[in-house]
């Protein structure tokens, strides 16, 4: 095989492999369980949500929002911001062209990490712009009396100890942090022999490993 | 010296294959952990259908008249599992995450589940207490191992025996891309260029992802590989009692696993009719063909089998084939087939992307390309050194025939039934002939590309994006899907 092959075919596997870690590290973030996903009042969005939470870690980067409907073809733009506690300074901003929804109907919202949000009260305002002939997009809202609940209006109308079905996500301090708690919540439910330890040699010797066979098959 | 001795060690094509085998291993025991408790493809009822058989023969408990209940319910407690079953399922938050695509497990802080002491206490009993059990009924090899597997581990909790059913069909898997090594080889292909191959299947994302999960497909999917090894050393040594044995024990085994191995008599007497034609040109012992038909012969009447049920018939000739027309017209659409493909390779649906959408697309385009190499090829007086001869290609599209007459004959008579699509055909299905179709779609390319240089090229690239697929579907879907 000519070296220049071998280059190139090289730099293609590591341009892809590179990708693909990379988008597992960016949405390598763990939901709030106590915030539940669940399909409640069906609502369409006509004009903007406001949803003001407390963060309850360090580390806030993403919010998983569960949609009404899975045809919002030929799709739209959400419009997604994070304000400070009073609506007034944007923290962070997201305009995310979407042509449909994510698994289960979710959508995922991911923005650079909020460092220091643990205790903070944020408030969020999404709203959604369909294309032409394109369909509105519905949200679910529920009942929800956590105190981390601390306001939601959806359309201009007030929905007293109501919230968003949705989960506020959050990031470790570093990624070692980030790979032991992935490693914990895999290692649950499984038998020892593919738990912890045992789970971080299977997954980086299948990874080692395969990077050594492209070299040696490439080589 | 150390360093020329590290890397023809490294080079050596045992230690190549030894790395493949292992890698492959690694990858199914992480997908076993990826994916939880009974979500595979029809799991629960596979391990149900095995946990019954592991039942003691004194069935002295009540039992609880139920009907087997709908395929749909979202509660595993609708369904007629074992009492271990149930509890644990409830117990890891089955009824959360099977069901609900956007849901997790309730994680804890820690490596145990919240509900894990529960489940390792044993409280339940791994029995059945319906008189209407769902499981699959019937004598199968599969069950049998992976039941004696379960026997074994009966003093352990249900995780425990759960998860090494599942590796155990990671062994078989890796056993398959063991023969399918094999058959690159010796259907002529070089050495180095049957290890990509090889390592190519390997990292079919599909062939991991099944054979991380319990069913009896994956005893029958190596076992078509087996036929089509022993066809293979049939073509390239002639017929004799080693090959004829090897084919005829894969479709008595394939036979006792699932009732798709039976499409397997089909290529077996197109070799016969092959091996009799051709000994008129050649000295080929006609006693053992014939010895190997009766031995065939024997077994399919021994076996006690209605081979004639398998057959689709509707009261009379008209109806069937009113039937027939009404199949082709439901089934052979483009959105079933590009359902199938998609399916076959792994694509799971989960997430909206461009990489999803359009990676069959991609594959597809590769395939039409191959395919005018392999008319290419069967057509060319020139032969090309690097690729195998034409009885190898045409043996290999009639298996792909064969296994398609197959699944559609099934899919048919099931349609006959039920008078809609119930069983469909799911890219797991094709599977078995897994082999000879990477086969078929690189020896398609090499024949365009005509040199050993490009072919090896090509390949290489095929590897790289097999296995960038497979990496992405690890870790860009089934890993945020469960975890995050």
């Amino acid at each position: 095989m000519l070296y220049k092959d071998k280059i190139i075919l090289s730099v293609i596997f590591l341009g892809l492999s590179i990708l693909i870690f990379f988008r597992l590290e960016k949405t390598l973030s763990f939901p709030d369980q106590s915030w539940s996903l669940i399909e409640g009042e069906k609502i369409k969005i006509t004009s903007e949500i406001v949803q003001k939470f407390e963060a309850d870690h360090n580390g806030l980067t993403r919010i998983k929002i569960l949609f009404g409907n899975s045809d919002v073809s030929p799709g739209g733009t959400f419009d997604f911001k994070i304000y400070d506690e009073n609506c007034q300074d944007i923290i962070r901003e997201i305009n995310l062209d979407i042509t449909s929804l994510d698994s289960g109907n979710t959508t995922d919202f991911v923005f650079p990490k909020i460092s220091d949000s643990k205790n903070k009260i944020f408030c969020l305002k999404l709203s959604y712009e369909q294309k032409k002939g394109g369909k509105k997009a519905n949200v679910f809202i529920n009942e929800n009396r956590m105190v981390q609940n601390k306001f939601f209006s959806i359309n201009g109308e007030e929905k007293a100890s109501q919230s968003l079905s949705m989960r506020p996500a959050y990031r470790n301090e570093n990624l070692w942090q980030d790979s032991v708690e992935l490693n914990q919540r895999m290692s649950q439910y499984k038998p020892l022999f593919l738990k912890h330890y045992f789970l971080s040699i299977i997954i980086f010797g299948f990874i080692i490993l395969s990077i050594l066979l492209v070299a040696i098959l490439i080589i | 010296m150390q360093k020329v001795q590290i890397l023809s060690f490294i080079k050596n094509p045992k230690f190549i294959l030894a790395l493949i085998l292992v890698i492959f291993f690694l990858k199914g025991a992480f997908l076993t952990t990826l994916s939880p408790i009974f979500t595979g493809q029809d799991e629960a009822r596979h391990y149900s259908s095995l946990q019954y058989r592991a039942e003691p023969k004194d069935k002295n408990w009540e039992k609880i008249d139920r009907p087997v209940g709908s395929m749909k319910s979202i509660n595993i407690a609708d369904y007629n599992f074992s009492h271990e079953m149930i509890h644990a399922g409830e117990a890891a938050d089955y009824n959360v995450f099977r069901h609900q695509m956007y849901n997790t497990v309730n994680f804890s802080d820690g490596y145990n589940g919240i509900n894990e002491a529960e489940i390792n206490h044993q409280l339940w009993k791994p029995y059945n207490y319906f008189k209407q059990p769902d499981i699959v009924s019937g004598k199968n090899l599969y069950y049998f191992l992976a039941t004696s597997l379960e026997k074994i581990l009966s003093g352990s909790d249900i995780l425990v025996r759960f998860f090494s059913n599942r590796i155990l069909s990671t062994v078989f898997g890796t056993i398959g891309i063991f023969l399918a090594y094999l058959i690159f080889k010796n259907i002529g292909i070089k050495e180095k260029e049957s290890l990509i191959l090889t390592a190519i299947t390997a990292f079919q994302p599909k062939y991991a992802m099944y054979f991380a999960s319990i069913n009896y497909d994956v005893l029958l999917i190596p076992l078509f590989f087996l036929f089509t090894l022993g066809a293979v050393f049939s073509l390239r040594n002639g017929f004799n009692w080693k090959n004829g044995s090897l084919m005829l024990l894969a479709i008595g085994l394939g036979f006792f696993t699932k009732a798709t191995a039976l499409i397997l008599i089909l290529p077996f007497f197109g070799l016969v009719v092959y091996f009799i034609y051709s000994s008129y040109k050649k000295k080929i012992n006609l006693k053992i063909i014939l010895l190997a038909i009766i031995i065939f012969v024997i077994i399919a009447y021994f076996s006690n089998y209605n081979f004639i049920s398998i057959l689709p018939f509707k009261n009379n000739v008209s109806e069937t084939f009113h039937s027939f027309g009404s199949y082709l017209s439901e089934s052979l659409t483009l959105g079933r087939f590009a359902l199938s493909s998609r399916t076959y390779w792994g694509s799971l649906g989960w997430f909206s992307n461009a990489i999803d959408q359009n990676f069959t697309n991609f594959v597809w385009t590769i395939q039409t390309i191959s395919v005018v190499g392999i008319i290419f090829l069967l057509f060319s007086k020139k032969k090309l050194d690097f690729l195998p001869e034409k009885k190898y290609v045409v043996f290999m599209i009639g298996m792909i025939f064969a296994l398609q007459l197959g699944i559609r004959m099934a899919d048919w008579k099931v349609f006959m039934g039920a008078g809609e699509l119930e069983l469909g055909t799911p890219g797991r299905y094709f599977l078995p002939n897994l082999v000879s179709h990477i086969a078929l779609v690189f020896i398609g390319l090499g024949a365009l590309l005509r040199k050993e240089n490009y072919f090896r090229n090509a390949l290489l690239a095929g590897l790289i994006v097999m296995i960038s697929f497979s990496m992405y579907l690890i870790f860009n879907i089934i890993l945020p899907r469960y975890y995050l």
